[in-house]
């Protein structure tokens, strides 16, 4: 397959797994095909992904739409204990609070390809990030598309280092949080789906070709979680 | 938060198709947008607002940059604060952005209430929420029985009256259930029934030469924070500063007296200062009288002749003497207090030295007991006796702030007939029950009476209540006797919360609603003051929320006025937008913002409007006055009530209270019964003419002390944003601010004597019971508490709360242990006030 169609569908990807982490809709995520979509994106770019996106399947049709809500918002909205924070800066900073100063690099990096955040949330959740990388890469292969490479390469650089900085350091404890918070076999599944998906990402990450002079370091300390 | 655009879900290009132009990605999360500046580079700017983590209601001006607040000072135009804040406006920052926060709207899916049992709360959107609401409310009015909707009030600002008189009245309920009593009620009682003053007073420390503080912490925390942080050092260069406290406090670490009184025995002490002003002749006579003939004939234990003294200012200190002090010598109130004669005497006489610039600081701690009102007015009688009224360096009453009130007359021409009748129905508080005078402002059953409600709910007398919306409010947590409000609220069958966290009152709601921090987000106003000044401070919002958040007091009525015209009740909605149109132009709001727009402008007018003088700062129009953000009165005049002025009976400040004698035979008349009976009934001692005067009852402990040998002290930490802190890092990390306690810990200090016997040590877990529940927490050891008592923070001991403030949601397990679960339920009857001070817990230690 050629590079802008492996670009396209990683966009694919990662916004239907940003999808994931929205509220549960089963009759829409039916409609639209998600599972099997992201089953098939990921046979080429994450095999190894693909059974837990079927499991993910399997755990939707068998479960209730209630069942969904419940530990969806356990985990990602509450209202007592948040079991898995979605917002990066409660990982990434001492004192596990939003809209920190990682918050605000992460919308210094959406401002600066002309985005602003358009829902309620703090611009650090995980499905922003991830819709914000998919983005990227979409940009990305339109540039390879127009024979701009060097944009190509400027946006798979602001990848990597979106990546690196803002997304990778908290998505152990995340997944990690995920498993122990909930029973629900659906969000089980999308935490392994999800892990497999990360280490594919994590190995794109670390290609160290032309693509890693964009790297930025940041100053956020990332190895508190 | 849902997927809101569906082509968000669709694939660019067919998967294993060759690559295709896609242009223009469907965006869910973002808009696309074109800023010339990126952040970080963009100005910030200094914003106004009001800091409401305590009752001093500090004007603060909070730093927003990029649309995020970043720090927090005093407004600079204040007079109260001189532009700076104490620790709680700085913690402030931990609440605003705190991850737990309710994010949208939520319904339980559980059916069953209790603590521990999981109510598996989903997302809702408004329209199902306030649809269900709103459905509620007709079913009860439907049914005829308007009176089962139950409005609970928290924290408020001044724009109460929308939700808490408005919406209920035109509802037609009685029941708009206030806090009030939880905070200092039986405070207020003690200036009322002396100087007809039912409010917090302000404190001159400017000019004063003796500060006397009782039952607070000035420094951490009632009413004037920053200022008595600001003036404590000037206060002890220049006067005297004593301090009655149980346990040692921030202000008695650097006084020069502290008077460590036996938990319930205030009135004692304060009537053995009182005897040694008399009997010593050193009253300030300007103010109370003298003896006709200069002689004085105060002698300890003998009766005097009422007809030789001549009253001035005061009304009855003969009387008074009489009945309650010439019997407590020093040294019979030190048998009784635990504070020597010694310290009596030189107090008293250093009291006596300064008068009339004395300042006597009444604080929650001598007066929120089961028998609390009389021993807040013999503390409150000492800055009678000593002419500190009102007067330059004492205790003083307010400036007027001119803001509108709330059009009554105008409010019931909207209440049809059921909401006329219904609204005047018994309120589910009990108020004005035989056993619960709850005599506010002179009038049986005048005063609220919070922690009383479970009582009513729970025997459905007057009546069951069948619908609840409680707003900033956390009962189940902050009323003492924990376990009869968790019982109660379980027994209810629809409860709304709107709140900023989910609490222990939420694991009881049906549905909770995510609301504005109100510091940050809030439009609303507060009154309050300090230094002789009274201010009017807004609340704005000067950041755009995070989360999708409303306003409680304004929008969620408006937004439910909409839903209840939409179901043919229109009454509610016609009356918020007739009685709050917009002053400047007379429009009507059209949505829920606009509305809260409206109704602040509305009530503020006067302040800005220039139509009158407002006796303050001149503001010249409401975008003025939003610049600045408050309003100070000119300086309070002293001696305002003197010459007869006072709101008394008499129109004197009264040592024999003939305000109290009136307002107790009304009580008594009303049922039929003598004034004794009324002071059985609500578990006073005192009988006969000793009903009139500030007296010493002796002390009620829940629970035999020979099971219970130890005397439990509730107080206040300096990083209590009254109960609203707990989840912020911080609060746990400079824990140490508050003397005795240790970071990161649920100190419960006992001193190391008593330690010693029980085989404590510093550091150890131990459980602490009462007959009211049981807890674990850490055994400080610290000679700041006495022996024979223990003392602990209020604040800890979250079962049900975020991941920060409980240990373990999904099991109950608390952090540390909440001392209103320790404090056995008991309220004070005369004011309606909880009983939380004075000792009524005790409380036996063991080593876990």
């Amino acid at each position: 397959m050629d590079e802008i169609a492996t670009k396209q569908q990683l966009s694919d990807c990662l916004k239907l797994m940003a999808a994931f982490f929205y509220e549960p809709e089963t009759e829409l995520f039916e409609e639209e095909n998600v599972c099997r979509n992201l089953s098939n994106l990921f046979q080429s770019f994450c095999p190894e992904a693909c059974i837990s996106v079927d499991d993910m399947y399997l755990a939707l049709q068998n479960s209730s739409q209630e069942e969904l809500q419940i530990a969806h918002a356990e985990l990602f909205v509450g209202p007592f204990t948040l079991k898995a924070s979605p917002y990066g800066s409660t990982y990434l900073e001492k004192t596990r609070m939003v809209m920190g100063e990682s918050t605000m690099e992460v919308l210094k990096h959406y401002e600066r390809v002309g985005l602003e955040v358009d829902i309620k949330q703090p611009p650090d959740h995980i499905a922003i990030e991830l819709e914000f990388l998919s983005y990227l890469c979409g940009l990305e292969a339109e540039a390879l598309q127009d024979g701009d490479r060097k944009k190509g390469v400027e946006l798979a650089a602001e990848q990597k280092s979106f990546l690196r900085a803002y997304v990778l350091p908290w998505m152990p404890q995340f997944v990690e949080n995920i498993r122990t918070g909930t029973e629900n076999t659906f969000y089980l599944c999308l935490a392994d789906c999800f892990e497999k998906f990360l280490r594919q990402l994590t190995i794109l990450s670390k290609d160290t070709d032309s693509y890693s002079s964009g790297v930025k370091k940041i100053y956020v300390d990332a190895t508190i979680h | 938060m849902k997927i809101k655009r569906r082509d968000f879900l669709k694939l660019s290009v067919a998967t294993g198709a060759a690559a295709t132009v896609f242009r223009r990605q469907t965006l869910n999360a973002f808009a696309e947008t074109k800023k010339s500046t990126l952040i970080g580079e963009r100005p910030g700017e200094w914003k106004p607002s009001t800091c409401q983590g305590c009752t001093t209601w500090c004007p603060v001006e909070i730093f927003v940059q990029d649309g995020r607040a970043v720090k927090v000072r005093g407004n600079r135009y204040s007079k109260q604060n001189d532009g700076k804040v104490c620790p709680r406006g700085h913690l402030s920052l931990q609440q605003v952005y705190d991850p737990d926060r309710i994010k949208v709207p939520m319904k339980r899916t559980n059916p069953q209430k209790g603590r521990g049992v999981d109510p598996r709360f989903v997302p809702i959107s408004w329209d199902e929420a306030l649809n269900t609401i709103a459905d509620k409310i007709m079913e009860l009015r439907d049914a005829g029985e308007p009176e089962k909707y139950c409005l609970m009030r928290g924290r408020y600002t001044y724009m109460r009256d929308i939700i808490y008189d408005a919406m209920t009245k035109v509802i037609g309920s009685p029941n708009n259930i206030s806090h009030s009593s939880t905070c200092a009620e039986a405070e207020k009682f003690g200036s009322y029934y002396t100087e007809g003053y039912w409010s917090y007073r302000d404190y001159d420390l400017d000019k004063t030469k003796y500060l006397l503080v009782w039952g607070c912490d000035p420094v951490s925390s009632n009413r004037m924070i920053p200022a008595a942080i600001k003036k404590l050092g000037d206060v002890i260069d220049r006067a005297t500063v004593a301090v009655v406290d149980p346990k040692m406090n921030n202000t008695s670490a650097k006084a020069h007296e502290w008077l460590p009184v036996q938990p319930g025995t205030d009135g004692a002490l304060a009537l053995g200062i009182a005897h040694v002003l008399l009997i010593d002749g050193t009253w300030y006579k300007d103010f109370v009288g003298d003896f006709k003939d200069g002689k004085n004939r105060f002698k300890s234990g003998e009766e005097v002749d009422e007809t030789t003294f001549e009253d001035k200012e005061a009304h009855g200190v003969v009387k008074w003497w009489n009945i309650a002090v010439k019997d407590m010598t020093p040294q019979r109130a030190a048998e009784l207090s635990g504070v020597s004669a010694d310290q009596i005497i030189r107090v008293a006489k250093g009291m006596a030295q300064a008068a009339p610039n004395v300042c006597v600081w009444m604080g929650p701690g001598c007066a929120m007991h089961v028998r609390g009102g009389y021993s807040a007015m013999a503390v409150h009688a000492l800055a009678g006796l000593t002419g500190g009224t009102d007067n330059e360096g004492g205790s003083l009453q307010t400036a007027k702030i001119p803001v509108n009130k709330l059009n009554k007359d105008l409010l019931k021409t909207f209440q049809d007939d059921l909401a006329k009748k219904h609204s005047k129905m018994k309120k589910i508080d009990q108020r004005g029950y035989l056993n619960l005078p709850a005599i506010s402002k002179g009038k049986s059953g005048g005063g609220v009476s919070t922690n009383n409600v479970p009582n009513g709910i729970l025997n459905k007398d007057p009546y069951g209540i069948k619908m609840i919306v409680g707003y900033m409010n956390n009962f189940a947590f902050s009323c003492n006797g924990t376990d009869r409000w968790e019982k109660a609220l379980s027994s209810v069958p629809f409860t709304v919360h709107l709140t900023t966290n989910a609490s222990e009152f939420s694991q009881f709601a049906d549905i909770v609603l995510p609301c504005v921090v109100n510091m940050f987000e809030k439009y609303g106003f507060v009154k309050t003051k300090a230094n002789r000044y009274a201010t009017c401070t807004l609340l704005q919002p000067v950041i755009e929320p995070v989360w999708d958040v409303i306003t409680d007091e304004s929008e969620f009525p408006f937004l439910i006025s909409e839903k209840l015209k939409e179901r043919g009740f229109p009454n509610l909605y016609d009356a918020l937008t007739t009685m709050y149109a917009d002053p400047e132009t007379g429009r009507k709001a059209k949505n829920a913002k606009e509305f809260t727009e409206y109704a602040l402008k509305y009530y503020t007018a006067p302040l800005w409007d220039g139509k009158k003088d407002s006796h303050g700062d001149k503001i010249n129009g409401w975008e003025e006055m939003k610049k600045r953000g408050m309003w100070n009165s000119d300086a309070y005049k002293y001696k305002k009530h003197w010459g007869g002025k006072y709101k008394t009976k008499t129109g004197k400040f009264e040592f024999y209270s003939e305000t109290l004698k009136k307002a107790l035979g009304g009580h008594a008349e009303k049922h039929g019964v003598d004034i004794d009976k009324v002071l059985e009934e609500s578990n006073y001692t005192a009988r006969g003419e000793m009903a009139f005067v500030p007296h010493y009852e002796p002390p009620y402990r829940s629970g035999d002390m020979k099971e219970y040998p130890f005397v439990f002290i509730d107080y206040k930490s300096r990083l209590n944003r009254e109960g609203r802190s707990q989840n912020c890092p911080w609060y746990y990390e400079f824990k140490h601010v508050d003397p005795g306690d240790v970071s990161h810990q649920d100190s419960l200090k006992i001193n190391p004597s008593d330690a010693k016997k029980l085989g404590v040590k510093d550091g150890d877990k131990v459980r602490i019971s009462s007959t009211g529940g049981s807890g674990e927490c850490v055994a400080h050891l610290w000679e700041g508490v006495r022996p024979g008592t223990v003392a602990k923070s209020y604040g800890q001991g979250h079962w049900a709360y975020g991941r920060t403030a409980a240990a373990d949601y999904a099991k109950a397990e608390e952090r540390g242990i909440n001392n209103n679960t320790i404090i056995p339920w008991e309220i004070d009857r005369l004011s309606g006030s909880n009983a939380r001070n004075g000792g009524h817990a005790v409380v036996k230690i063991e080593k876990v």
